[in-house]
């Protein structure tokens, strides 16, 4: 069961591209939570209906996320009947995300589906008709976790969940047993190993989140490298139509072109840059630059070179998130390099290679069949804090912190965790007299 | 005729404690048994307390009961467990000499007038519905307006001796034999539960010079702050299973009435009889065995963790297999029994029968396993007779309160389908609701119920002043260049350092000290579980009315509706711990009761 005044926030416009964009804080200790993540006048200090301008910060680097507008509505006089905040700021997705990430991060919890309107009613800010709304809500919850639930059954990432829930609850069994049964020689823990794989595994599953943001906001694909490397083409071939201007003539995207593609289910933005060469015309350098910092802003990078020509020198890229490719692979070889994937734009050849690195360097080797929703990332998140701060606790208080990550994965899998807990350490361990 | 208040059914560590309670609130009490010489009894190995246990024994010290003085009385070896390992976890166990405890119990619970009756129980006696009191075998009728049953492992109980068995509670008594038909006729639904004890050894036969030592800890622990006159006197001691005894058992498994398939009891699985270890854990080449005295004159020996059920000329094999052993002479071989319990879901959290207004069960009648367990429900039980035969009404324990809280939740919410026995990682709040604070936690209520004297509370009080007096006087120290408190919370810095540095203005009694640092020490986690706990009291603070329709509610799951209406829960708090009710019941659930409202 949720909480019923714990603070909560969520992003309350539209998901997408708006001019403005609002997250909307509401429980107790919102206004401290405020006063946290922001520089400007100290929202304690506002009256209620009052609001104020000034910037979104990050508490632990103190870097600005955006400038904003404060608004303070005092309880019983807000929405939800509670202290709610409302943070308006640009409406950039990017934005609205790192908010929520430092008000999680401060202590809220990201709300449930209806969770603002649920505490409106239950603090009698609703009358009996708005109730029935409400009701109506619940039910598509319901609806909604029966549905995930039946996901969750078939899901790869839910069975990575599951499996990291089952190697917590051992070992928090395998603590309990030690506690419970001090005399009975139950072997001596090695916590801190299994901590570290399960940690690990956390970032791991983390990063797979990371992808399934991607796949649901987009990313920026750069094509890079030398003019006339066939970086046109190669868009135009993953396209499939006539989108980039291709002549034979070097230096003919001067600027640079954005075309939506859409792989995988996940919406693109390719960016076919200007050739990048040593260069003595102004306009192509400034083209180049440009360029360059195109690739850095990229979430991915094409670095297309022409493998019938010498290979050229390679430029400064991200190297990290930079596939290879070789183009023109029809034409005699000028060289051999197995970093670099061939394909040829006039025959199609690499093509379907090409198209499983880019989903590979997407979405992980999972292949992002199950994306993770906001709720799993939540628990995960959670699960993740709790997890740091036992590599350093004794035993017993460890225990209490392993249990709290396991509760917050239990969310996602409907486990009962002291039930668990209590059949592991029999299950596993000889005690008992 | 003579009429009680209440009349407690049976005489062990539930029964003992529901009638001292009973009687704390000047109800006329009557206790019957059997044997009323055996009052007080521990069947199984002596010893009180333990993880888990221990803290249940200081919220039963806490609420006025007698158990943590009987042990202290009794005892004759204490030790502290986990120690090191943090507050919440940190126990007591106490050895006791068997017949002293007994003694001693009986002797506090003559402090009041508890009528003892000998007789065996045969039924209720129910008159149009109506609970009038109880009927005696050899004809007897006792008029009581509350029973308590407390009838142990007596009820149908059959013990078994490798794949012979004959009817008996214990060994050499006989069982309740017509109880359970009065229970099912009430409407409770009868499950056969199953336990077991070790063979005990004459101490005599016993080469005491061949076991591991484990000394009594000087100065001794105790649950009272009293520890008795022999609390330091004898050791424990310990050996191994050999591969010989793994053998022996291996052989002749299908001599055990449980391998056999003769005992469709279900047993704990935290009390594994020596051929379930040897079988399950087959790559263990011995098992640590705790070798028990039974008293100061020592006679006798309790084999604990060789619980088994194996005919007895084997019984004596598998003992001279282990080290110090060999020419051991059985003195009472090892058994299982088999009993019937009720399920305790059909309970209130008050311990009282839904079915039947007026009739209480306190301890493994209910399902549960341990003298712990059990005396902590006599007494809620006990508590609560009496005050249905003064016309108030029943308390309770929530969960959030403590261990005895845990218990019943667990039982009553979500029963158990085997004898249930207490961990402290079934409490979520152990942080909160450690053995040291229970006078904290406690003492209100049971001065508000009449089970302690007003005057207890004044001390309790007066000693938590000075416990938060000394934390404001550190929070304002600076301490190398940081308060007292912070300077408390390193790891390396203890309070009797701090208090010689910068002592008090009148020094706290160790008990006063030791609370200090355990608050300075887990201020963060105890913060923490402060908020939880916020959290299960608003839900807790949503009732929901007796009788409601869950089908009628709007937007709850048939699932979820059809769970509610079997387990009647009283609060948001306690439908939130059915298992298969979601959050999206629960929300839907909320939003009916608010309106309702």
């Amino acid at each position: 069961m949720r909480a019923l005044r714990d603070p909560i926030c969520a992003i309350a416009t539209p998901l997408g591209k708006g001019a403005i964009g609002v997250v909307r804080l509401s429980g107790e200790g919102a206004l401290e939570i405020a006063a946290r993540v922001w520089r400007g006048k100290d929202p304690r200090r506002l009256k209620g209906g009052r609001f104020t301008l000034g910037e979104v910060v990050d508490p632990k680097t103190g870097e600005a996320i955006d400038q904003a507008l404060l608004l303070v509505f005092r309880a019983p006089r807000s929405y939800t009947g509670e202290d709610l905040v409302e943070f308006q700021t640009h409406g950039s997705l990017a934005v609205l995300r790192r908010v929520m990430e430092v008000l999680v991060a401060e202590g809220a919890r990201p709300a449930g589906r209806g969770e603002f309107t649920f505490r409106a009613y239950m603090n009698g800010k609703l009358d009996l008709a708005q109730a029935e709304a409400v009701l109506a809500l619940i039910e598509a919850e319901g609806e909604l976790a029966r549905r995930q639930a039946l996901r969750a059954l078939e899901g790869a990432l839910s069975r990575r969940i599951e499996a990291l829930e089952n190697r917590l609850l051992d070992l928090l069994a395998h603590i309990q047993a030690l506690l419970d049964y001090p005399e009975e020689g139950v072997e001596p823990l090695e916590a801190e190993r299994t901590l570290r794989e399960v940690l690990a595994e956390v970032e791991a599953l983390l990063a797979q989140a990371k992808a399934s943001r991607l796949a649901q906001k987009g990313a920026r694909l750069a094509l890079i490298g030398a003019p006339n490397a066939g970086k046109s083409s190669l868009l135009n071939a993953l396209l499939g139509y006539e989108r980039a201007l291709v002549s034979p003539i070097p230096g003919t995207t001067r600027d640079y072109l954005e075309a939506p593609l859409e792989l995988f289910g996940i919406p693109l933005v390719a960016v076919d840059t200007a050739g990048v060469r040593e260069t003595e015309d102004p306009v192509e350098r400034m083209g180049v630059e440009r360029a360059l910092r195109i690739a850095e802003e990229a979430d991915l990078v094409l670095y297309v070179v022409d493998r019938s020509q010498p290979k050229p020198a390679p430029p400064p890229l991200p190297w990290a998130r930079t596939l290879k490719v070789a183009t023109k692979s029809d034409l005699p070889p000028a060289w051999e390099d197995p970093e670099f994937l061939p394909v040829s734009s006039l025959t199609g050849e690499g093509l379907g290679r090409l198209k499983e690195a880019l989903r590979e360097a997407l979405l992980g080797r999972e292949g992002g069949e199950v994306l993770l929703t906001e709720r799993q990332v939540e628990a995960l998140l959670r699960a993740r804090e709790r997890l740091e701060e036992a590599l350093a606790l004794p035993e017993d208080l460890m225990g209490l912190a392993l249990e709290e990550a396991a509760r917050a994965l239990a969310l996602l899998t409907g486990k009962e965790v002291a039930e668990e807990v209590v059949a592991r350490v029999f299950q596993n361990f000889c005690v008992g007299k | 005729m003579a009429g009680y208040d209440v009349v407690v059914v049976g005489g062990g560590h539930a029964g003992l404690e529901a009638a001292w309670a009973a009687a704390a609130l000047g109800v006329r009490v009557a206790l019957v048994t059997v044997n009323p010489d055996r009052i007080g009894m521990m069947p199984c190995n002596p010893a009180v307390g333990g993880p888990g246990k221990s803290q249940l024994v200081a919220e039963v010290v806490a609420l006025g009961g007698l158990m943590g003085r009987a042990a202290d009385a009794a005892a004759i070896h204490t030790r502290v467990l986990n120690r090191s390992k943090g507050p919440a976890v940190q126990s007591l166990r106490v050895q006791v000499d068997r017949d002293l405890y007994a003694l001693k119990a009986q002797e506090i619970l003559a402090e009041r007038p508890v009528e003892v009756l000998r007789g065996e129980v045969a039924a209720l006696w129910v008159e149009g519905g109506r609970l009038l009191g109880v009927r005696t075998v050899d004809g007897r009728t006792l008029p009581a307006k509350a029973v308590v049953v407390a009838g142990g492992t007596f009820l149908s109980g059959v013990v078994w001796y490798g794949r012979k068995s004959r009817p008996a509670g214990r060994q050499g008594e006989p069982p309740a034999r017509f109880l359970s038909q009065s229970l099912k006729a009430v409407g409770h639904t009868l499950r056969r539960f199953k336990t077991g004890t070790p063979p005990r050894i004459r101490a005599d036969s016993v080469d005491f010079g061949r076991l591991e030592v484990v000394p009594p800890e000087v100065p001794p622990g105790s649950f009272t702050g009293n520890p008795g006159p022999h609390a330091a006197r004898l050791p424990t001691w310990q050996t191994r299973t050999t591969e010989r005894t793994h053998r022996l058992i291996l052989e002749n498994l299908h001599l055990s009435p449980l391998y056999a398939g003769d005992i469709q009891g279900i047993g704990p699985r935290y009390c594994p009889s020596i051929e379930d270890k040897v079988v399950r854990f087959a790559d263990k080449e011995s098992h640590l065995l705790f070798v028990e005295p039974d008293g100061l004159s020592t006679t006798e020996v309790y084999l604990q963790g060789f619980s088994s059920s194996l005919p007895p000329e084997l019984q004596e094999e598998m003992v001279r297999s282990l080290p110090g052993f060999e020419r051991a002479v059985i003195q009472r071989y090892a058994y299982a029994v088999e009993y019937d319990s009720l399920d305790p879901t059909e309970l209130t959290r008050g311990l009282q029968s839904r079915f039947l207004p007026g009739l209480f069960s306190a301890g493994q009648v209910n399902g549960t396993s341990g003298y712990e367990e059990a005396a902590a429900q006599g007494l809620l039980a006990g508590l609560n007779a009496a005050r249905f035969a003064l016309g108030l009404p029943e308390v309770h324990l929530p969960r959030e309160s403590g261990y005895i809280g845990v218990l019943v939740d667990d039982l009553v919410g979500r029963g158990t389908d085997e004898p249930y026995r207490m961990m402290t990682s079934r409490v979520e709040l152990r942080l909160l609701c450690r053995a040291d604070n229970a006078d904290e936690r406690l003492t209100p209520l049971a001065v508000a119920w009449g089970l302690r004297p007003r005057e207890d509370l004044e001390r309790v009080e007066a000693k938590y002043r000075r416990v938060a007096a000394e934390l404001r006087r550190l929070e304002a120290l600076r301490v190398e260049g940081v308060s007292g408190l912070q300077w408390l919370r390193r790891p390396e810095n203890t309070y009797r350092a701090l208090a010689e540095r910068f002592p008090p203005p009148e020094p706290l009694s160790p008990e006063e000290a030791y609370q200090v640092e355990v608050r300075a020490k887990y201020a963060g986690y105890i913060e923490r579980q402060e908020r939880l706990r916020e959290k299960m009291r608003d839900l807790e603070a949503f009732r929901i009315p007796e009788g409601m329709d869950f089908p009628k509610v709007p937007g709850l799951s048939r699932e979820a509706a059809e769970k509610l209406s079997r387990h009647r829960p009283k609060s948001l708090a306690e439908a939130a711990r059915i298992p298969g009710v979601r959050d999206s019941d629960l929300t839907a659930l909320a939003v009916h009761l608010r309106r309702g409202a």
